[in-house]
């Protein structure tokens, strides 16, 4: 009573809420609802969805809301089986259009990034009719990458150049078109659609990462082709510092050294304007490798000593200093990069073509030494990768992060197996597998906390609790109802010794029960609190070895993946140590045979 | 031996190209088709999924109807109006009761401002008729110097808890532009 009256005295002081607002359970106001969008807005999926399945909803088809966001939670986790007939039902009342295009397009962006090829293409097909317009440019990148990735290049090209917004497409867009059209066999408007993303003004780091790539496919392809003279100012536009720039530098050395080929003609497909030069920087490979650095002694930079050269013809003798000198600056780079080893084979190769054989024996033993560590790496990198500890690694940063398959891998491990494996760890396969994974791990964890909930649940029911006044109870089951009478009021209070009014006098002798006939539909057993615990208990052991055998699974996927790119790698590095031992004791025959006079 | 400036930011730079680009590149064949063995794991994973949830949904249930009853179960929402405002710490105390008190990283507190949702601090039992809750929260804005002092308020008022669930909602808002950011209630019940 002192309480109460301290409270009503404090509520002059202080501010009143006003009655209770009542919410509909999945309704907008629900707060539960809206703690599910706090959730969703942080990434935690997971909690979200656990969230919204706990909210008791009647049939009420107003709750779109709670429909849309369960939906895009359920994708965000990973489960489009889930999300898809919800969209589908969605999709019948929707009346925001550009929010439904935007929820089909993301649900096919799932099913391409998963594999599932068909039904990403199936429901990009259907949406194509009615596609809202600021959409346009998404769908046709979206379905020509699936397109593409069934191998239909035609249909993507066709897709990619249906409507008139080249200029509005964004540069990765325009470069699968640029693969597409030379995959077709459209050769010409292929490389000028890949020349103009080459040299395109670039704003972001990524897009600097995408011309240069864009460079690397089309020098490489030039070269391919025989077409060595068109290839070497391509590469010589990828920035000397890059993930691609080893690739261009041995590209660019070779590209002296293959036929030239004849001046390609331009075939112009899209009505884009030429751009003026955007290289204004000295960072590519080009600024590096010019004249004034090749006209002072390449031999000497790279620690060589003198040599006569052979009687070969200016311009191949020419040609060989210039690969050499794309060939000296790769050698000095990431010894686990392919195109560094492969560096290795390429100068003693020009090096003995140019007569200098002592020093290409000498270029082939460093070569050798260095391709033997490197398989030694590989060797060591496929034991960490067959105990699983390159998943594990992987894994284990935002170890609880509930972000589903929207989880990105941001930092790589610094482990020996992740650079020969960035390549497949762009993927798509792996990644989409990688995040399967770790959901994986974090629901076993989820349940993994459980058990030990369900323990202190199951301690609690055992201990006595406190009786709850029954005035109480029947307050709450009466708290929304209007009786139909006005007196007396009723009430409630516990009876211990129940009879008829007026008929208890002792305990009544015991006699044979009668006969109870149970309303059908009546559950077969009791489910009370203590039996809710126990199922709980099995489905969570249940569960957890469940999940343990698909960690397994999904574990032994990623390590096939990545012991395959390896084991391929393995065999690369294999080869070239072949070619070095074999023209190691080619150069070797001939010095016995006193064949060897370069030096001075 | 010349090491490439941190290999590992390049490789992923590879990673946010390749994920834009199409499968493959320049190739004579067709790509690889998909994995029957891996897109079989990926469903069985998405089913367990579902069953992991259920599981969730279901003993979540239970543990909130055996640790706060509805007759006496509180919830305390907190949610934020103030574009820009970054909520970092936020303590709530109900009658004579000691503050809970806690702390949102930055990321936690841009999560209020995207789709004004809610964000559950805490349950209680309280048994029905009036109670006192008092809060008391300290923010700042984004783009706020390190040396600016922090946004700050206290909140008290009271409120007749009745018999079912009660869901208390805290706004941090104000009430016209210029006003100091403060805390409202509202109080919420379900329709049964």
């Amino acid at each position: 009573m002192k309480r109460t009256l301290a409270l009503a005295a404090a509520l002059f002081a202080s501010a009143a809420a006003s009655a209770a607002d009542r919410y509909l359970p999945g309704g907008n106001d629900d707060p539960n609802l809206r703690a599910a969008q706090y959730q969703n807005d942080e990434n935690r999926y997971f909690s979200a969805l656990t969230e919204l399945l706990a909210v008791p909803r009647s049939n009420d088809k107003a709750a779109d809301r709670y429909q849309w966001l369960l939906a895009e939670n359920y994708l965000s986790f990973g489960m489009g089986q889930r999300a898809e007939p919800i969209y589908r039902e969605l999709a019948i009342s929707a009346t925001d259009h550009l929010l439904l295009g935007q929820a089909r397009l993301r649900l096919a962006r799932f099913d391409y990034e998963r594999g599932y090829y068909e039904q990403a293409r199936s429901a990009l097909l259907k949406m194509q009719e009615h596609l809202p317009k600021p959409l346009v440019d998404e769908w046709q990148d979206l379905s020509a990458r699936v397109l593409m990735a069934q191998g239909r290049y035609n249909e993507a090209v066709a897709v990619l150049t249906s409507t008139d917004n080249a200029s509005q497409q964004s540069p990765y867009t325009r470069y699968n078109l640029g693969v597409a059209l030379i995959n077709d066999g459209r050769v010409p408007q292929g490389r000028d659609v890949l020349d103009r993303i080459g040299r395109m003004r670039v704003e972001t780091l990524d897009d600097l990462a995408l011309r240069d790539k864009a460079n690397l496919t089309l020098g490489w392809h030039f070269l391919h082709n025989q077409l060595g003279g068109s290839a070497k100012p391509i590469f010589g536009r990828v920035r000397s510092q890059g993930p691609y720039s080893n690739r261009a530098l041995l590209g660019l050395g070779w590209a002296e050294l293959s036929p030239q080929g004849t001046k390609q003609a331009r075939a112009t497909l899209a009505d884009e304007e030429l751009q003026g030069s955007p290289f204004t920087t000295f960072s590519t490979l080009g600024v590096l490798l010019r004249p004034g650095f090749l006209d002072r002694d390449i031999f000497k930079r790279a620690g060589m000593r003198d040599f006569k050269l052979d009687k070969l013809a200016k311009g191949e003798q020419d040609a060989l200093k210039r690969a050499l000198a794309a060939w000296v600056e790769l050698i000095n780079r990431d010894p686990m990069d392919p195109a560094v080893q492969e560096g290795w084979l390429a100068i003693p190769y020009s090096l003995d073509k140019l007569g200098a054989h002592a020093q290409a024996l000498q270029f082939y033993e460093k070569a050798v030494d260095n391709l033997e560590n490197n398989r030694k790496r590989a060797d060591a990198a496929m034991t960490s990768i067959r105990e699983g500890r390159m998943v594990e690694t992987i894994v284990r940063r935002d170890i609880d992060a509930e972000s589903g398959w929207e989880w990105k891998l941001k930092d790589l491990p610094d482990a020996p197996e992740t650079y020969y494996l960035q390549n497949l760890l762009a993927e798509h396969r792996f990644q989409e597998a990688l995040k399967n994974y770790r959901d994986v791990r974090m629901m076993q964890r989820n349940l993994d906390s459980w058990k030990a909930r369900l323990d202190t649940m199951e301690t609690a029911y055992k201990q006595p609790r406190p009786d709850v006044a029954p005035e109480i109870l029947f307050r709450r089951a009466t708290e929304d109802w209007t009786p139909s009478w006005t007196e007396p009021a009723m009430t409630l209070r516990a009876d211990t010794a129940l009879a008829a009014p007026g008929s208890y006098d002792a305990k009544a002798a015991p006699a044979s029960p009668p006969a109870i006939e149970l309303a059908t539909g009546m559950p077969k057993r009791f489910d009370g609190d203590w039996e809710k615990i126990q199922s709980l208990k099995a489905r969570q052991a249940s569960l957890h070895a469940l999940l343990e055998t698909a960690a397994n699974d999904q574990g032994k996927v990623l390590q096939t993946m990545a012991i395959n790119e390896l084991t391929g790698q393995k065999k690369q590095i294999e080869k070239y140590l072949v070619e070095a031992r074999f023209a190691l004791a080619r150069l070797y025959d001939r010095q016995l045979k006193g064949e060897l006079d370069d030096q001075h | 031996m010349l090491m490439l400036a941190n290999p590992r930011r390049k490789a992923v730079r590879v990673l946010v190209v390749a994920a834009a680009c199409a499968v493959g590149t320049l190739q004579a064949a067709a790509p690889p088709a998909p994995d029957a063995n891996a897109l079989q794991i990926d469903q069985n994973i998405q089913s367990l999924k579902d069953e992991v949830l259920q599981f969730n949904r279901d003993a979540v249930t239970l543990e909130q109807d055996t640790l706060y009853p509805p007759y006496s179960r509180t919830s305390v929402y907190l949610g934020v109006r103030i574009g820009g405002l970054l909520v970092k710490d936020f303590s709530i105390a109900f009658d004579d009761g000691t503050p809970q008190t806690f702390n949102f990283t930055d990321d936690e507190g841009r999560a209020f401002l995207l789709h004004n949702g809610l964000r559950r601090m805490l349950r209680a039992n309280l048994a029905p008729g009036p109670h006192r809750i008092r809060a008391d929260f300290s923010a700042q804005y984004a783009d706020a110097k390190p040396s600016d002092a922090p946004v700050t308020n206290h909140f008290e008022a009271i409120f007749d808890k009745g018999y079912s669930q009660t869901d208390l909602e805290l706004t941090l808002g104000r009430s016209t532009r210029v006003a100091k950011p403060g805390l409202t209630l509202k109080q919420w019940s379900t329709t049964r």
